[in-house]
């Protein structure tokens, strides 16, 4: 008599690895001891693994600042960046959305902040940032960075405040 | 030790924790690729799901926003609902998202939902002057209205209306054929009688030239 056993088997992943269908095949070592019949089948067993299609997502900062700017003007370009990492094996396309500038009582509309995938966009020339998350057509290919890149401008006759907003950037695949 | 040496060494020691806790901090939120497009009957509902993962070095906290539709005319923006809402992934972790759409029934069928569903990995900063950056993972909600399927207990299979346009069709032929049978008699017999008032006139000429031809015999 012999005992059946099992043994489970796991499959760790590098980062990084390309979608697809891997196929490997097990050879078993048996033991002296193991009596075969002559019509046995050779104890081999074929893993197959699917590795799917994926992206990832890693900020460099959780904040930027633009500094003081006075009401009516502008930080003149997108100034201040964003690096985008994706770690996936698959590419993406970058959606920003954002709040409101906020400042207790006082606030401007979010489509106040600008953003670009360059740095040398004017302010006038950004698109404007908006409270539903918009698709940038910027895109950010697997393992690899982009940069997105901010500007703001303040409405004439805005209240002098230190105001605050949230922005969100999310790859999407 | 004079007590710049100490300062340097303390600041420095601050300087490589920083950078260390940096490091420990990285986030890498990841899912697996393809939009998420539903067909919903009116009245109907849909599940799809797709996986999230943490691909870091560190836990993520995340929430999860569910995906925003401008409205369309005449029409109720379906029902989305998304499970889990928020939780922790460890690294090397992964969940499942469960999307359920839900189709008004009075909507009007062909209608399509555009919109962007977000994963955002939690975050507690805070920055007065300027903008707290949030990332997260975007998946693209596509849904049609497709037509509600038959009822049931009316449902009749192509099959059976194969047959049923068989019969139709059998039916109509052995009609037809009988009129036509019906309609040929009438005029057999008008032919063989001879009974019109024309016939009868061609008749009477006829005898009355068959007697004037015998009275030239003679």
């Amino acid at each position: 008599m012999y005992a059946d056993r099992s043994r489970i088997l796991g499959v760790a992943i590098a980062a990084g690895i390309a979608s697809g269908v891997f196929l490997a095949l097990l050879a078993l070592q048996l033991g002296v001891q193991v009596a075969y019949a002559t019509n046995q089948i050779a104890p081999n067993v074929i893993l197959s693994l699917t590795v799917p299609a994926g992206c990832e997502i890693s900020l460099n900062t959780q904040s930027i600042s633009f500094g003081t700017i006075t009401a009516s003007q502008n930080s003149l370009t997108t100034s201040q960046n964003v690096l985008d990492t994706n770690g996936g094996n698959g590419g993406a396309v970058i959606a920003v959305s954002g709040s409101n500038w906020v400042s207790g009582g006082n606030n401007f509309g979010v489509s106040n902040t600008v953003y670009s995938s360059s740095s040398s966009t004017s302010y006038a020339s950004g698109t404007a940032l908006t409270l539903i998350p918009a698709n940038t057509a910027i895109v950010v290919g697997s393992s690899s960075s982009t940069n997105v890149w901010f500007g703001l401008g303040i409405p004439a006759g805005q209240v002098a405040s230190t105001y605050s907003q949230n922005i969100i950037i999310t790859n999407v695949c | 030790m004079n007590i710049k040496t100490a300062i340097t060494i303390t600041l420095a020691s601050v300087l490589l924790l920083t950078l260390f806790s940096t490091q420990a901090r990285a986030q890498n939120l990841g899912q697996s690729a393809g939009s998420l497009v539903f067909n919903v009957s009116l009245g109907g509902n849909q599940t799809l799901s797709y996986t999230i993962f943490d691909g870091g070095s560190a836990d993520i906290a995340y929430t999860v926003s569910p995906p925003q539709y401008n409205p369309v005319g005449n029409n109720i923006n379906p029902t989305v609902t998304v499970t889990p809402l928020s939780g922790t992934l460890q690294p090397g972790q992964q969940t499942t998202v469960l999307v359920s759409v839900s189709m008004p029934a009075t909507d009007q069928v062909g209608v399509k939902w555009d919109g962007i569903m977000q994963v955002l990995a939690s975050t507690n900063a805070s920055n007065p002057g300027g903008a707290v950056i949030q990332g997260g993972l975007g998946k693209e909600v596509i849904i049609y209205s497709n037509a509600p399927p038959p009822k049931k207990g009316f449902s009749i299979s192509s099959q059976a209306l194969y047959i049923i346009a068989g019969v139709i069709v059998a039916v109509v032929v052995v009609c037809a054929a009988a009129f036509a049978l019906k309609m040929r008699k009438p005029a057999a017999r008008k032919r063989g009688g001879g009974s019109d008032e024309g016939t009868q006139k061609r008749i009477a000429a006829l005898e009355q030239e068959l007697k004037s031809l015998k009275g030239k015999g003679k």
